[in-house]
């Protein structure tokens, strides 16, 4: 014969409690605070957040103004670039990368001089996960990856971002991104006020 | 025939003020309650339509009242119509028994600021709740759907409960006072300087669940539970016609009931005279929207009860309660004099 | 007043203005949330971005509602429900496909999802992204505030007009439009 333990719940109300409504009194304080506390809202169109320094956004390319990577100064020759446009070498490593099949539409042409020419950068941004694999994969650190996130269009074919219009995003927007320091805070102290003390175990 | 010329003026203009006031009020309540509920929350209510909001309640109006109509196929025609009315004008005519200050004098003939100055003003107000059940029952029974006839259903439990513990919460308040004219309850209270609070305060808590319970509001709104019902009793109301149900029932008979919670138990408009020759009717709205404030305090901050707890709170606790104290309040009446 | 309703500093006061104003600042979702962009829907509806500042409260009910924001991905056997709900919507109606699930079908090109809500349901605003930020969201919300005060868009036989837009003049002609 199994002797049974009855427990007491220790969560239920004493009578004192449930007659003077104490639990609820309790949560009816905690709203009080709140209504006399200043609002966290950040009024999205008249106040705007920074994005961190790598947030995944709309693509850009970088252009062609000699800053290249070693990777790239090896086949500048078969290449044809202009100053200040795009550095593709439309090698096809992006749309590789890429887990979408349809959202890459490269095209590129053989010169009469017989370099090679991008005429054509395509991509769907309908389809787009912004995982940022293609920014990995891109072996002369052109494609990249701004902090725009308002995209919003009122047409299919608007979403879809030309050769153009990354050129400007790389040209503005990624490089500002890339040089802005690797921390949020300025110094140790803010880092502290945001963070506490770190406990180093070194 | 001067008189009855001038009796006559003066219900006519009683009677378009009170309409006015209450339904601008009604629209702007929701304005309040967005901004209240916002701040409760740590954020901001409407901020973007006008200064502060204020265009709010009517950029709503509007959207509402130019939506397409929509009839759903197999509805009871009469009702569904019908149900808005019947929603809508019990919540209307409780104002009619709403003292809203002191009597005084114009050009010789002494005014009360009521509508209608009846012997039975409390009796009426009973009335008028229990009709405000109407409208929930109409309107779920004639949408051809399933959860509005259940919410609609749990409304009627609801009110048919709560209305008893009413009954007996506000009778404790008679007996003190003697008699149900509005008018003779506020005068005893200034008569004898101490409000009807610190005697009957079980009687208020009562009054106060009940409140809460007729107008629907949580923690008893069970009859649009959205997580169950998917708004309840209104689900297959568009337009405007959706607009009145929540005007009438949250707003309107919040407003009247809480006024005739502050004429039962606090007084109605007595008060140190210290705003001028209008004191009365500013203590009047202080206290009637003070307890305004604190049932939008409880709504937006205690989760909803349970279909099966709500009926047996009012018949198995509240019902012996309030008679326990209506039989004590009437021993204390009998042989105190 | 006058810069709320028109930015251009003075009062038109057509009927059609007045309507437009109304209809735009009191745009009431219906909270059809049906994967990971719901989040963001409730992310955007909570109190760190809060667009009850713009006026619109989330109702259960299709009939009460103006704007059907779908988020997430549209799978087969999903889709009718969703027809459904939308013909349940009374006239002055838009609809904003979130995310890129419900506009292309986003990463998933299989035989069971719906490769963009627009085949069943005329959209008004795409709004890409894996999920699309809270404040993304917002931006697209603007914009459909815009389009209504702009082109006045009631009926959806006017977004299709723009959807034409995009087709080629073979397809039109195939399809007999």
């Amino acid at each position: 014969m199994i002797k049974l333990k009855r427990l007491r719940r220790d969560d239920s109300l004493g009578p004192l409690e449930s007659v003077l409504f104490l639990d609820f009194i309790k949560g009816l304080t905690i709203t009080m605070k709140n209504l006399l506390r200043k609002p966290i809202t950040t009024q999205y169109p008249k106040e705007k957040i920074t994005p961190p320094k790598r947030f995944r956004g709309k693509h850009g390319h970088f252009v062609y103004d000699g800053t290249e990577p070693p990777s790239l100064q090896a086949i500048q020759g078969f290449m044809s670039f202009e100053k200040g446009k795009s550095r593709c070498v439309a090698c096809y490593m992006c749309q590789t990368a890429c887990p979408m099949p349809t959202l890459f539409r490269i095209e590129a042409v053989q010169m009469p001089d017989g370099t090679k020419k991008v005429v054509r950068f395509d991509m769907n941004l309908l389809n787009c996960l912004f995982c940022g694999l293609c920014v990995d994969a891109c072996p002369v650190e052109c494609l990249t990856m701004s902090d725009i996130h308002e995209m919003a269009v009122y047409r299919r074919s608007q979403a879809v971002i030309h050769m153009d219009d990354m050129e400007k995003i790389g040209a503005t927007n990624a490089k500002t991104v890339r040089e802005l320091p690797d921390r949020i805070w300025r110094n140790d102290k803010e880092r502290e006020t945001l963070w506490g003390k770190v406990k180093w175990n070194f | 025939m001067n008189d009855m010329i001038f009796t006559a003026i003066v219900i006519a203009v009683k009677i378009l003020v009170v309409l006015a006031v209450t339904l601008g009020l009604g629209a702007y309540l929701t304005w309040y309650e967005r901004k209240f509920a916002g701040h409760l929350q740590a954020r901001r209510g409407p901020t973007v339509v006008g200064p502060f909001g204020l265009l709010q309640p009517l950029a709503d109006g509007l959207k509402l009242m130019t939506k397409a109509p929509i009839l759903p196929k197999g509805i009871d025609t009469k009702l569904y119509y019908m149900a808005i009315m019947m929603a809508l004008v019990p919540a209307i005519m409780l104002f009619a028994v709403v003292p809203f200050g002191p009597s005084f004098k114009i050009m010789g003939h002494e005014v009360k600021p009521i509508v209608a100055n009846l012997n039975i003003a409390i009796l009426y107000v009973f009335a008028m709740g229990s009709m405000a059940a109407y409208g929930t029952l109409f309107a779920g029974w004639a949408s051809n759907s399933k959860y509005a006839f259940i919410g609609s259903l749990r409304k009627a439990a609801l009110i048919v409960s709560y209305e008893v513990v009413l009954g007996f919460a506000a009778l404790s308040v008679i007996l003190l006072a003697g008699s149900m004219n509005v008018f003779d309850i506020v005068d005893s209270q200034i008569k004898s300087g101490i409000w009807y609070i610190v005697y009957q305060p079980i009687s208020f808590v009562l009054f106060l669940f009940c409140l809460l319970a007729e107008s629907g509001r949580v923690p008893f709104d069970i009859q649009e539970a959205e997580a169950e019902l998917v708004t309840g009793y209104n689900v297959e109301y568009g337009g405007m016609k959706f607009g009145i149900f929540p005007l009438a029932e949250w707003y309107l008979n919040v407003l009247a009931l809480c006024a005739i919670a502050t004429v039962l138990y606090f007084g109605g408009w007595s008060g140190p005279h210290i705003f001028g020759p209008f004191s009365g009717f500013i203590w009047f709205l202080v206290k009637t929207f003070g307890l305004l404030f604190f049932v939008l305090w409880v709504h937006w901050t205690l989760p909803r009860y349970q279909a099966k707890d709500v009926v047996e709170f009012a018949w198995k606790y509240l019902l012996p309660i309030s008679i326990v104290n209506l039989v004590a309040t009437a021993f204390f009446v009998y042989f105190k004099g | 007043m006058a810069s709320s309703i028109n930015g251009n500093g003075f009062i038109t006061t057509t009927v059609d203005e007045l309507l437009s104003w109304g209809r735009r600042n009191a745009l009431w979702p219906v909270t059809i949330g049906l994967a990971c962009c719901a989040i963001e829907m409730m992310h955007a509806a909570a109190s760190r971005f809060d667009i009850d500042r713009l006026g619109m409260i989330f109702r259960a009910s299709p009939r009460q509602a103006d704007v059907l924001i779908v988020a997430g991905t549209v799978v087969n056997k999903v889709a009718p429900m969703l027809k459904l709900i939308w013909d349940q919507m009374p006239e002055p109606k838009w609809c904003i496909s979130m995310g890129g699930c419900a506009s292309a079908g986003g990463p998933f090109p299989t035989y069971s999802t719906l490769q963009g809500v627009d085949r069943i349901i005329p959209v008004d605003v795409y709004i890409p992204g894996c999920p699309p930020t809270p404040q993304g969201l917002i931006f697209g919300l603007l914009e459909l505030q815009r389009k209504i005060r702009e082109k006045k868009v009631t009926r959806y036989e006017k977004a299709f007009e723009e959807f034409k837009k995009d087709l080629s003049p073979e397809l039109l002609s195939g399809i007999g439009v």
